[in-house]
C-alpha cells in the first residue's frame, strides 16, 4: 500500500518537473504557426525552418566555439585551485575556497548588468572574450567542485607511493593524480559546458550588439514572433545536452562522480 | 634481484605539527643495522607513523637526521631517497595494470621499457602473482594486492622497505601466512626494513629488534625476547604480551639489575629488575603463563611464594585456560595455562598461586 502510495507520489513530482518540457516537446510537432499544442495536423515543418535559419545557425556556432572554450579555460584554471586547496595547507586556504566554492549569489541580472558596464568602456561587449570572462565566471565553481570532490575521495597515498618510488611532482600528477581524477575533470568540463551553452541572461547583456550566443537568439527571435519554432530548436538543445550526458555517463560514470 | 643493504641511523628526530605544542614525535633515536628488520610498535597517536614517513620523505621533521650509508637525508627530496613503501590500504595505481605498477618506480629511474618489464615480472614471480601481471588492482583480492605492493617496493632494489601497518587490512589468517611471507622475502634480499604496527604479536614474530613508542618517545628498543622478559617499562609491560602487575614496597637493590621488593600478596621476594629504577615508583611484572594453579586442597608445600586465592572469571580459547584469581581487594591476577582436563578449575574454586621469582621482572611505572 505504502510503496503503491510512493510510486504515485513519485510519478505525480515528476510529471509536475518535466511537465514544461513535454509542452514543449508536443508543441514542436505543431502543424500551425500558433504556440501552443494542437496536435491536429503533426508535422516537422518547425524544425526543418530552425535549421535553416541562419540567426540560429550562427548563434549555434557561437555558442558552440565559446562553450568548448570555456569549458577548456575552466579546467585549465581549476584543477590548479583545486589541487592547492585539497593538498596544500597554505594562508588564505579557506578563502580561496570559499571564494570559488560559493554558490553564485548575486542574482544574474545584477551580474549581467556589472559585467555590462565592465565591459562597455573597454569594447568587449559582443565579442568571443567578452562572454567568455563572463561565463568563466559562472561556471568555475562547477569544475573546481566536482575536481575537489575527486581528489577528497581518491587515495593520497597513491600520490605518495609515487613520490617514494622515484617520481617527482610533475610526473606524480601527470601518470597518477591526472588519471585518477579525470572523471571528475569530465563531469566538470562537461557541466561547465552546458551551462555555457545554455546561459541566456548574463549573455543578454553581455552579447550586445557584435557575437550573440543561440540562447540570445532564440529570446529575441520570441520578442517578435510566438510560433513553435523555438519549441522544436529547445527540443534539438535537449536531446543534445541528454546525448552528451548519456555518452559522458556511458564513458566515465557521470553519476559515480555526481552523487560523491 | 640483487642485495642492496643499508644501515640506518635516526638521531634525536622531532616532529611538532603545526598548531599543537607537543610533539607527535619527541627526541627518537634509533640505528637500524644493515639487513635487520626493526618494527615501530606502538598504540594509535604514538608517533610510529610519523616517523616512518619523515623516514620516507613524506613529512619533514622539527628537528633531527635521518642518516642513511653516512649521509643524513633530511634535505634530499622523497623521490630521491630511492626507498620501497607498501602502504596501508596498499595505495596500487588503479588505472595502471599490475605489471605497470610493479615497474612504475623502475620508469621513474629512466630503466628501459624492456629492462623495466623484466625486472617486474622477476619482482611478481618474487611474490607469486607473475600470472596475473595484465589484471588491474581492483580484480585482485586484498592479499594479492598487498603482495604486488610489495613487489612494486622491492622491484627499484631499495635503500630501505618502509612497511605502514600492510598487513591490517587482512584476514586474521592471511595476515599470518603475509608475516611469514615478508619475513622470508625481507631475509633473503636482506633489505633494511622498518617495520610500522599497532599489533604486538606481529612485531614480535617478524622483527629482529622492536621499539616501543608512547607519545613520540621510545620506551624500550630490544630484541622480542628482551622485551617480553625484560620490559623497561609497565608501559612496554602492558603493551606486548598480557601481564599482572604487583605492587611492591621496601626495594632495596641487591646488584645491577637484581632486587629485593617486599608484595602484599607474596612476601620477600629476590627478582630481577629493570637497572637503575625509581624504587619508589616500581612494580613487578609476572606474565600470567608464568603462574601456577593447584587446588587449595591438594596443595603440597612449595618452597615457592605462594599466595591463595579465589577463581573469578574462566575464559577457554582452545589450547589456552584462562583464569582470573582474585587474591585480594586490590589484586586481581591473570593465569594462563595449556588446556588441562585434570586441573580443570571452576568459578568460586580456591587455589595456590605460585611462581618463580626468576622469571618476574621489576619494571619502572613510568
Amino acid at each position: 500500500m505504502w510503496k503503491f502510495f510512493n510510486q504515485v507520489l513519485v510519478t505525480v513530482v515528476y510529471l509536475f518537473l518535466l511537465a514544461p518540457i513535454i509542452a514543449v516537446v508536443l508543441i514542436s510537432f505543431n502543424g500551425s504557426a500558433k504556440l501552443s499544442i494542437d496536435l491536429g495536423s503533426p508535422s516537422l515543418q518547425w524544425y526543418a525552418s530552425m535549421l535553416m535559419n541562419e540567426g540560429f545557425i550562427e548563434g549555434a556556432k557561437v555558442s558552440f566555439i565559446t562553450a568548448s572554450i570555456v569549458a577548456l579555460v575552466v579546467l585549465c584554471f581549476g584543477v590548479p585551485v583545486a589541487l592547492a586547496i585539497a593538498r596544500y595547507d597554505f594562508r588564505g586556504r579557506s578563502f580561496v575556497s570559499g571564494l570559488f566554492l560559493s554558490p553564485l549569489l548575486v542574482p544574474t541580472v545584477v551580474l549581467g548588468l556589472g559585467l555590462l558596464l565592465v565591459f562597455q568602456p573597454i569594447a568587449l561587449t559582443g565579442t568571443y572574450a567578452g562572454i567568455i570572462i563572463a561565463h568563466f565566471g559562472i561556471t568555475v565553481p562547477y569544475v573546481i567542485r566536482t575536481t575537489l570532490m575527486s581528489l577528497t575521495t581518491s587515495d593520497v597515498s597513491c600520490e605518495e607511493a609515487a613520490k617514494v618510488h622515484g617520481a617527482n611532482s610533475w610526473e606524480t600528477f601527470r601518470r597518477v593524480t591526472l588519471p585518477i581524477i579525470s572523471p571528475g575533470l569530465i563531469a566538470g568540463a562537461v557541466m561547465a559546458f552546458i551551462i555555457s551553452f545554455d546561459e541566456a541572461v548574463i549573455s543578454l547583456f553581455v552579447a550586445g550588439a557584435g557575437r550573440t550566443t543561440l540562447p540570445v537568439e532564440m529570446f529575441r527571435y520570441l520578442q517578435y514572433r510566438s510560433d513553435p519554432g523555438v519549441a522544436a530548436l529547445s527540443v534539438i538543445l535537449i536531446a543534445i545536452s541528454v546525448v552528451i550526458v548519456i555518452v559522458v555517463e556511458r564513458a566515465v560514470g557521470l553519476r559515480k562522480v555526481m552523487n560523491s | 634481484m640483487s642485495i642492496h643493504t643499508a644501515h640506518l641511523s635516526i638521531r634525536n628526530l622531532q616532529k611538532t605539527y603545526p598548531k599543537t605544542t607537543a610533539p607527535a614525535v619527541d627526541d627518537v633515536c634509533l640505528d637500524v643495522a644493515e639487513g635487520e628488520l626493526v618494527a615501530l610498535l606502538g598504540p594509535s597517536g604514538c608517533g610510529k607513523t610519523t616517523t616512518l614517513r619523515m623516514v620516507a620523505g613524506l613529512l619533514d621533521p622539527s628537528a633531527g637526521e635521518i642518516v642513511v650509508n653516512g649521509k643524513d637525508v633530511v634535505s634530499t627530496p622523497v623521490h630521491k631517497r630511492r626507498m620501497g613503501m607498501v602502504f596501508q590500504s596498499y595505495a596500487l595505481f588503479p588505472h595502471m595494470n599490475i605489471a605497470e605498477n610493479v615497474s612504475f618506480g623502475l620508469q621513474m629511474r629512466r630503466l628501459s621499457r624492456a629492462e623495466a618489464a623484466k625486472k617486474a615480472d622477476e619482482a611478481l614471480d618474487m611474490v607469486q602473482l607473475g600470472h596475473l601481471r595484465d589484471r588491474r588492482p581492483a580484480e585482485l583480492s586484498g592479499g594479492q594486492q598487498q603482495r604486488v605492493a610489495l613487489a612494486r617496493a622491492l622491484v627499484i632494489e631499495p635503500t630501505l622497505l618502509l612497511l605502514d601497518e600492510p598487513l591490517s587490512n587482512l584476514d586474521a589468517k592471511l595476515r599470518e601466512a603475509m608475516r611469514h611471507e615478508i619475513r622470508s622475502i625481507q631475509q633473503r634480499l636482506g633489505t633494511t626494513t622498518l617495520f610500522v604496527t599497532h599489533d604486538q604479536d606481529e612485531a614480535l614474530d617478524m622483527a629482529d629488534r622492536i621499539a616501543i613508542l608512547n607519545n613520540g618517545r621510545i620506551e624500550q628498543y630490544a630484541p622480542p625476547s628482551e622485551v617480553y622478559d625484560r620490559p623497561a617499562t609497565r608501559f612496554v609491560a602492558n603493551f606486548v604480551g598480557k601481564a599482572n602487575f604487583l605492587d611492591v614496597e621496601n626495594v632495596e637493590k641487591l646488584g645491577n639489575d637484581t632486587y629485593r621488593v617486599k608484595t602484599n600478596e607474596f612476601g620477600v621476594l629476590e627478582v630481577r629488575g629493570v637497572d637503575g629504577l625509581d624504587p619508589t615508583r616500581a612494580s613487578l611484572v609476572v606474565r600470567p603463563h608464568r603462574l601456577t594453579t593447584t587446588r587449595v586442597d591438594e596443595s603440597v608445600k612449595s618452597s615457592r611464594p605462594a599466595s591463595i586465592g579465589e577463581v573469578i572469571a574462566t575464559s577457554y580459547t582452545g589450547n589456552v585456560q584462562s583464569y582470573e584469581v582474585r587474591l585480594n581487594e586490590s589484586a586481581v591476577l591473570r593465569v594462563d595455562q595449556l588446556t588441562d582436563t585434570l586441573r580443570d578449575l571452576r568459578m568460586g574454586d580456591r587455589v595456590q598461586l605460585t611462581f618463580d621469582p626468576a622469571e618476574a621482572y621489576l619494571v619502572s611505572d613510568e
